[in-house]
């Protein structure tokens, strides 16, 4: 359960086959954001959270329950979940509950990879027949 | 929603700098998506327009990029992206791009008739849509992290900026303008 998985990208990179150029520089972006200032631990939570609300073959995944989490990791995750279904519905005070867990940079780190994989894990299921 | 920052950052920019290897490759990925695409910059505009509205993002929807206006995507044309776009006086070709845009952006659910990737319904190529795919994932990734950020701008005039890679030399993959 710990861990980010194996395949950042899922088919991703099957459908781009022909557009290497792109690919390349995905594969640079996804990589950066995993090996950035965030755990993996954490990443990988979100990564499959996710993946399971959107549908995604590749990602979803069974996380832990919240009561078997840390403040920092529910906190995270509980952000994943309204950046996928309600962004804007955040409030000061619901980022307030991340904000306190993570820097600045770290903060970066989490809604940069929540972007990626949001986004990505739509392209994977419009493009795959995920 | 909140324009009240929530990291010490004023714009996704100074947020993205923060990670200085991320924000590089984001970077080379997005100009090389715009300059080096199949797609023409005024269909990508549109596509971008069309998820800037509906995740309501206060600061793509004010931003216009350089290289589409000048392609001929004017003001009058961007005001088009609306409700009622499938009756405007856009081409079939913007139509299409904003169909793929609801249909992505309403996973994991599904808009009525909006065009599914290769049934052959649409007038974009399959490569056109993969390629408007990679954008909608970064046009919407990277609108919601401006939004969660608290990076919106409180007021702002509709502004024209330099197209994301537009100031790099051109690459063997880049298309010329029409």
């Amino acid at each position: 359960m710990t861990g980010i998985g194996p395949d950042p990208l899922g088919r991703v990179p099957d459908v781009l086959s022909g557009r290497p150029e792109l690919l390349e520089r995905l594969e640079t972006l996804v990589r950066r954001v995993e090996d950035g200032r965030l755990d993996r631990r954490i990443l990988g939570l979100c990564r499959r959270r996710v993946g399971t609300l959107l549908g995604c073959p590749a990602h979803r995944g069974v996380i832990p329950a919240r009561d078997r989490m840390d403040d920092r990791e529910r906190a995270c995750v509980d952000f994943a979940e309204q950046f996928v279904l309600a962004h804007h519905d955040i409030t000061d005070d619901d980022a307030r509950r991340v904000t306190s867990h993570l820097s600045d940079a770290e903060m970066v780190a989490l809604t940069t990879a929540l972007a990626v994989y949001d986004g990505f894990c739509r392209f994977e299921i419009m493009f795959s027949g995920g | 929603m909140s324009t009240t920052p929530r990291i010490a950052a004023r714009t996704l920019r100074d947020a993205l700098a923060l990670q200085p290897d991320v924000f590089e490759a984001f970077w080379d990925l997005y100009g090389t998506l715009w300059m080096d695409g199949r797609v023409d910059h005024a269909t990508k505009e549109v596509a971008r327009l069309r998820n800037a509205r509906v995740t309501d993002c206060g600061y793509c929807k004010r931003v216009r990029f350089s290289v589409a206006r000048q392609q001929g995507l004017a003001e009058d044309h961007a005001a088009l992206v609306d409700d009622g776009y499938a009756t405007s006086a856009l081409s079939e070709r913007h139509k299409a791009a904003i169909r793929l845009a609801d249909r992505f952006l309403a996973i994991p659910g599904r808009p009525p008739g909006a065009t599914a990737p290769g049934c052959g319904e649409s007038v974009l190529s399959p490569e056109e849509e993969v390629e408007l795919g990679v954008a909608l994932a970064m046009f919407m990734g990277f609108a919601k992290m401006l939004i969660t950020l608290g990076l919106e701008p409180d007021d702002m005039p509709v502004t024209v900026v330099a197209t994301p890679g537009s100031d790099r030399p051109a690459s063997p993959h880049r298309v010329p303008a029409p």
